[in-house]
C-alpha cells in the first residue's frame, strides 16, 4: 500500500460527528430563503414598472395635449421617451431572470451573474453619465419650443434651474454610485474567487 | 417528484452520504460548531437543488458538487473573521500524540488545512477515492487539468506531512 492510499484509508475511516438535522427544519429554512428571494425580485420589478409607466403616461399626455408645437418640442419629448425606454431596458436587463441553482450549477451561475454584474457596473459607470447628458440635451430641445417669446431673464432662469438640477442630481448621486460600484466590484471578485477555487489552472 | 417521495429520497441520500458530506466540511473548516453549521447549510442547499437533478451525473457526484460549493461560499463569507486555522502551537500539540491513531488523522487534517483553498477542496475529493472523471464533474472542469493539479497537490501534502511529522 503506498503512502497516499494509507491517507485515503485514514481519511475515509472518519466517523461523522454531526448532530442529526430535523427534515422539517431544513424544509422550512429552504422555503424561507426561496420566498425571500422571489419576493425581493417581484417587489423591485413592480416598483420599477409602476414608475416607468407613470412617466410614459405623463409624457404621452403632454404630447397629445399640444398637437401644434414646433419640431423642437416633439424632438425633446421623443428623446426623453427613448432615454427612458433605454434606461428601463437596461434596468430589466440587469435583473437575474434565470433560476440557476448556484451550488448545483456553479460555473453557469457564476458566468451568468458575472455578465449581469458587469452590465450593471457599465450602466453605473458610463450609462448614467451619458443618460444625464442626453437628458439635459432633451430638455434644451424642449425649452427651445416652450420658451419662444420668453424674456432673456426667464430663459436664463429656466435653463439654469433645469440644467443645474440635473447637474446637482448627478453630483449628489456620485457618492451613492461609487458605493454601488464598490459593492459590485466586491461581488465580482467574490464570484471570480469562487470560480478560481473550482477551476484553478495549472 | 412528489413531496413525500422527495422526503424519502432526501433521507436516503443523507443516510448514504452523511460521512462524505461531513468529511467535506472537515476539510474546509476547523471549528466543530462551524462544521455543524456548514453541514446544515449543505443539507438545505441539497433540498433546494434536488428538483433540478437531471440525471446527467450520479447523485453522489451531485451531492459532492453541492457540498463543495456550499463549503467554498461558507468559507469565503467567513474569511474576514477567521484567523489562521492552524497555528504552530497546534502542530506541536498534535506532534506530542503521534502514536495515537486519532492523532495521525489530526496530523493529516492539519496538513490539509495548510493548503490553499482550491488545493484543499481538491485533495478532499482525492481522499474520498473518487476518480479523476468524477472530480472533474464535481468541479465542472476537464479531466486533464485535474490530473496535473492532483499530482502537484499530492506532492505538496506528502511534503507537509514529511516536514512536520515524518511519514505516517
Amino acid at each position: 500500500m503506498d503512502q497516499f492510499e494509507s491517507y485515503i484509508n485514514k481519511w475515509k475511516a472518519q466517523k461523522s460527528d454531526v448532530q442529526e438535522v430535523d427534515l422539517q427544519k431544513i424544509k422550512s429554512q429552504a422555503q424561507d430563503r426561496l420566498s425571500r428571494h422571489n419576493r425581493k425580485l417581484i417587489i423591485s420589478n413592480l416598483w420599477m414598472s409602476i414608475a416607468f409607466a407613470g412617466v410614459f403616461i405623463t409624457i404621452g399626455l403632454i404630447w397629445s395635449y399640444f398637437p401644434d408645437r414646433t419640431i423642437h418640442f416633439y424632438a425633446g419629448m421623443f428623446t426623453m421617451l427613448v432615454l427612458l425606454f433605454v434606461f428601463a431596458l437596461t434596468q430589466w436587463a440587469s435583473v437575474h431572470y434565470k433560476r440557476i441553482n448556484p451550488e448545483a450549477e456553479p460555473v453557469r451561475y457564476i458566468k451568468y451573474s458575472l455578465k449581469k454584474l458587469v452590465l450593471n457596473k457599465w450602466i453605473l459607470q458610463y450609462g448614467l453619465p451619458i443618460y444625464m447628458v442626453l437628458l439635459g440635451f432633451a430638455f434644451i430641445l424642449y425649452f427651445q419650443d416652450i420658451m419662444i417669446g420668453a424674456s432673456l431673464q426667464f430663459m436664463i432662469i429656466g435653463y439654469s434651474v433645469t440644467l443645474g438640477y440635473i447637474f446637482l442630481m448627478a453630483i449628489l448621486s456620485l457618492k451613492k454610485t461609487k458605493r454601488k460600484i464598490e459593492k459590485i466590484n466586491e461581488m465580482i471578485s467574490y464570484l471570480k474567487d469562487w470560480e478560481n477555487i473550482l477551476n484553478q489552472e495549472t | 417528484m412528489g413531496l413525500s417521495e422527495k422526503e424519502l429520497l432526501f433521507q436516503q441520500l443523507i443516510a448514504d452520504s452523511k460521512g462524505s458530506i461531513y468529511r467535506v466540511c472537515l476539510s474546509y473548516l476547523h471549528d466543530k460548531d462551524d462544521v455543524q453549521d456548514l453541514y446544515q447549510e449543505i443539507l438545505i442547499a441539497l433540498w433546494q437543488a434536488m428538483d433540478r437533478f437531471q440525471g446527467k451525473s450520479s447523485w453522489n457526484t451531485y451531492i459532492y458538487r453541492i457540498a463543495i460549493n456550499v463549503a467554498i461560499k461558507f468559507k469565503m463569507n467567513q474569511k474576514k473573521i477567521n484567523a489562521d486555522p492552524l497555528t504552530e502551537y497546534h502542530l506541536e500539540a498534535i506532534e506530542e500524540k503521534q502514536d495515537n491513531k486519532e492523532a495521525e488523522l489530526q496530523q493529516l487534517n492539519a496538513c490539509i488545512h495548510r493548503l490553499e483553498d482550491a488545493d484543499r477542496i481538491l485533495i478532499s475529493l482525492v481522499l474520498e477515492d473518487l476518480s479523476y472523471k468524477e472530480i472533474a464533474e464535481i468541479l465542472c472542469t476537464d479531466t486533464n487539468n485535474i490530473g496535473v493539479r492532483i499530482s502537484r497537490i499530492k506532492k505538496k501534502l506528502s511534503k507537509l506531512m514529511e516536514e512536520h511529522y515524518g511519514s505516517i
